[in-house]
């Protein structure tokens, strides 16, 4: 039955359209608009083998897709060539590409050493010359920072994430600091993506020096069992940081915080009033992003299909808005707009200061499944 | 003449049950009718309609009733304090517990359907304002005695305004079953005797009934309106914006209809509700045995002639998904027939699985990736 149909569509989704513009009232497939500056929002999506890939939208519609054939997660901009991005595949993948968004061209492929993978993010140094990227020393099962050369991903180096599992990580405004979320979760390629240390994990928000690696201060949550996996970077260094909880292992059913922000000097502060908001997260944050002119922190939860934003100065809960499976969340500057995205192709965009949904700008390409993260490029390529 | 199709149990279903699909197959043919991929087109647009049409009678004959019914037993409840509060008797006393009960299960019918106007608000939803366990499996017990023993003793008036200002731990039906099924004294006495000996001594005690349950009442006439005149702002009714799939979270109808069940599923397992629920009045494995009657109503259809997710399910070679689901049912009424706690939680697992695994698949339902294979 599926023969006929283009592989990257959902039968329904080509039904829905064959429906629209035969028999029915019009009903567009796309309903393109913004952004409508020279941004892209770049994403990795796909839902099965065949069409994992790269999408990006600009000038209000989809501005290309490149093939990837792996499932990607977090993608980053080049620093030094900015229209390149490079696209992490979601854990344990072990190749990681280099895509020029100008022609949709995959330009290089980086290869994770042996007996290491890839956790899906990383950033780069202040200066762009060099890629760090979260990795996994297999055999030992510890956490590692890879420093590879951005130009030609010769590997520089690799340095200890003082923790397993660690998932994103940043440079702080600072340039000298870098921060990793230590998921604290042990997995390996060959049991899949099962938690093999639930009993004993441990999960902590650790700061590095950028250029030796060594250890400036770690933090941890009372929780043992919350994994903070997600972060961003605010202008005056604070991190907002978003936690996933193994919730079969804790042995209870308290609620546990899952949103909060950590300010230079500080401690760990969680948000986790209000309650019903914090249940309504259902024990899942998968990213966090923060439009720092509105001093506004946005965290998606796709289990509890919801974005909550929070003041980060005075950690109070400044609105929601809800998304079925939304989790690709980003700032863009053009729209002074937070954007989210969800797996069903749909790209919403609300105020950064208002929060309210531009609703004209909804956007919805249904044969496009945006994975957990959303990048938004500066807008310094050419159109 | 519309072509004919492949898959026979489809034509059977289709046939027997619809004009208004037998059109769509014939247009849809009409369009186009050279080749395979013409077929291909008939047999899945018929699964679509099928499916539209399943939910169509989800809404009208099993949720909106659900809706109404609950509603209609609000006000019966209402009736039957009223008179028991102008007659108190054992009779009336036993003919309000009995109310009661029936409202309990209709709640426990009602509860599969969590989302739209019983689901209404992030901060403070309607549904806990009738079922405080149902917010986090918290047994609020001792919070009602209290509180009933409070509004008892204080010289207050009891107005309606009185009963909408107290949070949702204090109200709902938790509230009204305290105060027909046990005294607020520290024995909490479960005999009637007992029972009609305190409304006799303390005539404020059928004010605080009559308060909770117009609460209660109010709360239902809210879930209705919602479902049928005008929901929050919208100017529609839910079920049109629900059949129309015109959700403010973009989820489509079938998506939630399965999501919120499979919810409730997991709540009743995950919070032993059984062993927590409705424990003054004994009365939680008639409430569970309503909700199965429930599931079974959603995936079956009314009657024979419905269009069900059974009939979509089969249609489209999913007899064995089908038979699964049907497996797990036995399997949660022969836990409750034995009254078995462990079973229970067990085989109420099984039919959750069934809706996030057999049923979504069959329907060809996408829940999300990022909600089913977070990272």
């Amino acid at each position: 039955m599926e023969k006929f149909l283009a592989p990257s569509l959902r039968r329904r989704d080509v039904l829905l359209a064959i429906a629209g513009s035969t028999l029915f009232a019009p009903a567009l497939p796309v309903q393109a608009s913004p952004p409508i500056s020279s941004e892209r929002w770049v994403s990795a999506h796909g839902g099965e083998t065949e069409d994992f890939g790269l999408g990006w939208v600009g000038s209000g519609k989809l501005g290309g897709n490149a093939s990837t054939g792996f499932r990607g997660h977090a993608v980053l901009q080049h620093p030094l060539r900015p229209e390149s991005v490079i696209f992490l595949p979601r854990r344990p993948g072990k190749t990681a590409l280099e895509v020029d968004l100008s022609t949709g061209t995959v330009l290089r492929k980086i290869h994770s050493e042996q007996d290491r993978h890839f956790f899906g993010h990383g950033c780069f140094s202040s200066d762009g010359s060099v890629l760090f990227t979260t990795e996994a020393q297999i055999s030992a099962g510890l956490g590692r920072i890879t420093l590879r050369d951005s130009s030609s991903y010769a590997l520089l180096d690799e340095w200890s994430s003082f923790g397993i599992g660690p998932h994103d990580m940043a440079a702080l405004p600072d340039g000298k600091t870098l921060v990793v979320a230590n998921g604290g979760i042990l997995t390996r390629p060959d049991s899949g993506r099962k938690a093999l240390n639930l009993p004993t994990m441990r999960s902590s928000l650790c700061y590095l020096d950028a250029a030796s690696g060594m250890l400036i201060d770690e933090f941890f949550v009372d929780e043992p069992k919350a994994s903070i996996r997600h972060l961003d970077v605010a202008s005056d260094g604070t991190v907002a940081f978003a936690i996933q909880v193994q919730r079969e292992a804790t042995g209870h059913d308290r609620l546990v915080p899952l949103i909060g922000a950590h300010r230079p000097g500080g401690a760990l502060e969680l948000f986790a009033e209000p309650e019903a908001i914090t249940f309504q997260l259902k024990d899942y944050v998968g990213s966090v992003a923060i439009a720092n002119e509105s001093g506004l922190a946005a965290y998606a939860s796709p289990r509890g299909n919801i974005v909550v934003f929070f003041d980060l100065k005075t950690g109070a809960l400044a609105g929601y808005h809800q998304l079925r499976d939304v989790c690709g969340l980003a700032v863009s500057p053009a729209h002074r707009a937070f954007v989210i995205t969800n797996s069903f192709g749909e790209m919403r965009e609300l105020d950064w200061s208002t929060l309210l949904e531009r609703r004209e700008s909804r956007l919805r390409l249904p044969q496009i499944r945006w994975d957990n993260h959303l990048l938004i490029t500066a807008a310094n390529h050419t159109a | 003449m519309h072509r004919p199709l492949k898959n026979n149990s489809l034509s059977r279903v289709l046939f027997s049950r619809s004009p208004a699909l037998l059109l769509l197959i014939s247009l849809f043919a009409c369009v186009d009718s050279g080749g395979d991929s013409s077929e291909q087109r008939v047999e899945v647009v018929n699964e679509a309609a099928a499916l539209q049409a399943a939910i169509d009678e989800s809404v009208d004959s099993a949720i909106v009733p659900a809706v109404q019914d609950f509603l209609r037993n609000a006000q019966e409840l209402r009736a039957s304090a009223e008179t028991f509060c102008s007659t108190n008797s054992e009779t009336n006393l036993l003919a309000i517990q009995e109310r009661w009960r029936t409202l309990f299960q209709q709640w426990y019918r009602l509860s599969l359907y969590n989302f739209g106007p019983l689901n209404d608000d992030i901060i403070f939803p309607t549904f806990t304002f009738i079922d405080s366990l149902r917010l986090r499996g918290t047994n609020y017990l001792a919070t009602v005695r209290a509180e009933i023993e409070n509004d008892i003793a204080i010289d207050d008036p009891l107005t309606d305004e009185y009963y909408a200002r107290k949070t949702f731990n204090r109200v709902g039906l938790l509230a009204v079953e305290s105060v027909v099924f046990e005294t607020s004294t520290p024995e909490h006495s479960n005999e009637p005797v007992d029972i009609l000996a305190e409304f006799d001594a303390q005539p404020r005690k059928c004010q605080v009934l009559i308060g909770l349950i117009r609460q209660l009442e109010s709360r239902a006439e809210q879930v209705e309106s919602g479902w049928l005149t005008q929901f929050k702002d919208s100017e529609l009714p839910y079920r049109t914006l629900f059949l129309d799939g015109q959700l403010e979270d973009g989820t489509d109808p079938i998506g939630q209809l399965l999501i919120a069940s499979q919810e409730f599923l997991d709540y009743l397992q995950a919070r032993n509700v059984v062993t927590t629920a409705a424990q003054v009045s004994m009365f939680s494995w008639e409430a569970i045995t309503a909700t199965v009657d429930e599931v079974e109503l959603l995936l079956r259809g009314a009657s024979p002639a419905s269009n069900s997710i059974f009939d979509v399910m089969v249609a489209t070679g999913n007899q064995n998904a089908v038979a699964a689901v049907e497996d797990s049912i036995v399997q949660v009424r022969q836990a409750i027939a034995d009254r078995d706690p462990a079973m229970l939680e067990i085989t109420l697992g099984f039919l959750d699985g069934n809706f996030k695994r057999e049923i979504p698949d069959s329907l060809e339902v996408d829940l999300g990736i990022n909600f089913s294979d977070g990272d």
